[in-house]
This record gives structure tokens, sequence and C-alpha cells, in this order.
């Protein structure tokens, strides 16, 4: 399942980036905020504010992990 | 490649493990790579200017990264010891909310209120550890007013889309003395892997001046070795004013003036022939942030001394004299120039 997770959440995130200024020009700073978490919670390509589980599917799987921490400006 | 790492988004530093988490913290965005037993294997993410991020980043550089930390996964754990001095140091607070200034903050965020100012934001956490040193009366140290200092602070630039690949050697600055030179790949840096230019800006953060720094690095294929000694105060050279924290800095030290350094042009019509010829870009005009504005000083105004100096060319400098030099409640005389009449004004600092 995670195999194709990278590339999945690249492309979720190049969209987001892409569209936020339009589609979020009308939102509130709290509402981008939501959005973000809407658009990525349920997303298999990330573990969402969750680093205990992304530790316990490294040491599963294997590998490294990828920890970004990014900002809603 | 990608496929062989497990991602993790963290939007919030509420609850953030300092005692792993320690990286630029005026970044929007960072990536640290890890082993899951915690070893830290790289950090990316860099910013050196309001300009355009892709200066200093670039999703191919970021690919890059990868790969080289995909081989550090691969040699691990018999390359244990060469990632010894990445691993977080220094470490005087656990989490954020340890901090005075952030303690009354909730643990998780309020999704269904005001979602945002329920975040502890990165930078809020370098902006709480300079307040602890104020609000002790104490110095702040430099490593913490010119935090994770950029290449060109040693006069060298890097390839965004490489990992640590030099595109540029500043003339006459000590790396092009030390003999590094355009296209170099920087392999290692004191016996840390460099997978990033967030890897060399971690050893420049806890560099001390005149520390002997040992560049391993391929050159038209061949290893080879340089070393550089960093001059007193090279870390003083860099420029903080892009950063978010410096808001707060600027109410401690210029009243709440956001300086620009005029043009060479802009000085000769002005008439000014010393070193210090900043206008004032932005005054802040609430709180604690308006104390200049309080004092008389207008936006477009160009400040030309500051407490008796005229070499100050840099708000970076300006800001330095006044944190390590001064005391909070010093008075601090400003000479300004609106149009071609000169002004005198006190503040006193924060």
């Amino acid at each position: 399942m995670h195999s194709r997770r990278f590339s999945r959440c690249a492309v979720a995130w190049a969209i987001i980036v892409a569209v936020a200024p339009f589609a979020f020009s009308q939102q509130t700073r709290d509402d981008m905020v939501r959005s973000d978490r809407q658009a990525l919670l349920n997303d298999e390509s990330w573990y969402y504010d969750d680093l205990e589980a992304g530790w316990q599917a490294a040491q599963v799987a294997r590998k490294p992990l990828m920890v970004v921490l990014r900002c809603i400006p | 490649m990608s496929n062989h790492f497990v991602c993790v988004r963290l939007v919030k530093c509420n609850q953030l493990d300092l005692t792993l988490f320690q990286f630029d913290y005026d970044l929007t965005f960072a990536a640290f790579f890890l082993n899951h037993d915690r070893t830290i294997y790289a950090r990316y993410g860099t910013r050196t200017s309001l300009k355009g991020a892709d200066s200093d980043v670039s999703t191919k550089g970021l690919a890059e990264t990868m790969k080289s930390v995909l081989q550090l996964h691969r040699d691990y754990p018999a390359n244990r010891s060469s990632l010894a001095g990445k691993q977080p140091h220094d470490i005087q607070h656990k989490t954020p909310e340890s901090f005075a200034a952030l303690k009354h903050y909730a643990p998780e965020l309020d999704y269904a209120g005001q979602v945002a100012k329920s975040c502890i934001h990165c930078h809020q956490i370098r902006d709480a550890q300079r307040l602890a040193h104020r609000e002790a009366g104490g110095d702040i140290p430099a490593k913490l007013l010119f935090p994770y200092p950029a290449p060109d602070s040693i006069g060298i630039e890097l390839d965004p889309e490489s990992r640590a690949r030099i595109r540029r050697v500043i003339a006459g600055s000590v790396a092009s003395r030390s003999g590094l030179k355009r296209h170099d790949q920087i392999d290692q840096l004191n016996g840390q892997p460099i997978a990033s230019t967030a890897d060399l800006q971690w050893v420049l953060h806890h560099a001390r001046d005149g520390q002997r720094l040992v560049f391993s690095i391929i050159r038209d294929g061949k290893a080879a070795e340089l070393t550089l000694t960093l001059p007193d105060g090279w870390r003083n050279q860099s420029d903080i004013s892009w950063r978010p924290t410096t808001w707060d800095l600027r109410r401690m030290a210029t009243g709440g003036m956001v300086l620009l350094p005029l043009s060479q042009a802009e000085k000769q019509q002005m008439g000014i022939h010393s070193g210090m010829a900043l206008r004032v870009q932005h005054v802040g005009l609430y709180g604690d942030h308006a104390t200049a504005h309080r004092a008389g000083v207008k936006k477009g105004d160009v400040l030309i001394s500051f407490d008796g100096r005229q070499d100050l060319a840099t708000e970076s400098s300006v800001i330095r004299h006044a944190i390590k030099a001064k005391r909070p409640g010093d008075a601090i005389t400003l000479r300004l120039l609106r149009g071609d009449q000169p002004r005198q004004v006190v503040i006193r600092l924060q």
C-alpha cells in the first residue's frame, strides 16, 4: 500500500500548492488549515500528524522516515 | 526511489519533541530523514531571503537528498559513528510548552474553533528561546541571534538542484582562500555526511570562531580534503532581516523599525558619505512595536546614526549592536534624515 505513497502524495501536494492561492482566496486561515487536514488526513500516502504510527511503519517496513514540517502560511 | 520512505506530515509544534527536532525554526517547510530508532540521517530545508524559495530549494535537490539518505540507510548501522554529529545536542527544553511564553498552548489543535491560533508555529520556538534569555536580563547568544548561517557566510553558494554542490565561490572569502572551487561536491563536513544545504548549515550553526572545518569533497571525480578556519565574527555576517523571528528582535532593538539599506545612488543623491544609510521601510504603530513611532520616527526617514555608530550598514548589524552591546532599558540616540532635514530622537530598548 505504501509503495506508491510518495508519488501520490507528491502529486497531491503539487495540486494543493498550485491551486491554494486561488481555491483558498476566499478562505480564512482557519479554513485553510481545516481544508489541508481534510485533503490529507485520509490520504494513505501520508501519516498525518501521527509520528508514532510513522515510527512503527518504518520499523516494520525497514524504510527511513521522511518527516515534513509544513506550516499553512 | 520515493517508494522507499515512510512519509509523516507534522502540522503543528504543539508538544513537538525538541530533543529530536532541532532545525531552523524560521522555515515554513522543513524535512527530517530518520531511522526508526530516531537516528537522524539528514535535514532538508533552507531559506536565505524573502525572494522566491527556488533560489534555495527545489524538488530536484530534494530528490538528490533522498537518494543520499537511502544510501545512508543502506549503510546503517555501520555508519553510525559518522552520523553522531548530526544528532540533537544542547538540549535545554523538551517541548515548546516548557518555555514560559508558550506554556498556555493546549496539546492539540482546536479544529472546531480558532485552529490557527491554537497552533504553536515553528518560529515561535525561536522567539521563545530568545525571549527567555532577554527576560532573564542576559545576553542572547550569537547562535540564537544568527542561527543556521547560510553557506554564503563562509563564502560559498550551493546549487539548490544538487545535494551540496558549490555553484559559486565568493572572491576573497574564507572559502576561496581555503581552495574550495565551483562544482566541488561537498561529501562530508567535519566527518558528517552532507546530504543537503541544511546539513551544512547544521554544522555551521554549531561552529565557533576559530574552529577548523574539514571539507571532504569530490572534484573532477576524485576525492580531496580541504581545511577552512572560521575567522572571528564570521557568523555576524549573516543576514537575518528575512527571518520571521526578526520581527520580535526589532521590537527589542529598533523600536519596531524595519530598515532597508539605501543604494549607492540614493546615498549620493542625499549626500550621505558614511557607511550607514538605512531607510525606515516600516515602523510599528501599536503596542511594544511602536517605540520608534512614539519617539517621532516616520516611514521613509533615513537612519544615519544609531547609538553614535555610523558604520552599521545593515539592519542585521544594527540589531546585533543593540542586543549584544546594550541591555533592555538602555536609551539609544537615533539620528535621521527626513528629506534633507536632520532629526534626532531617543528610544529605549526592550
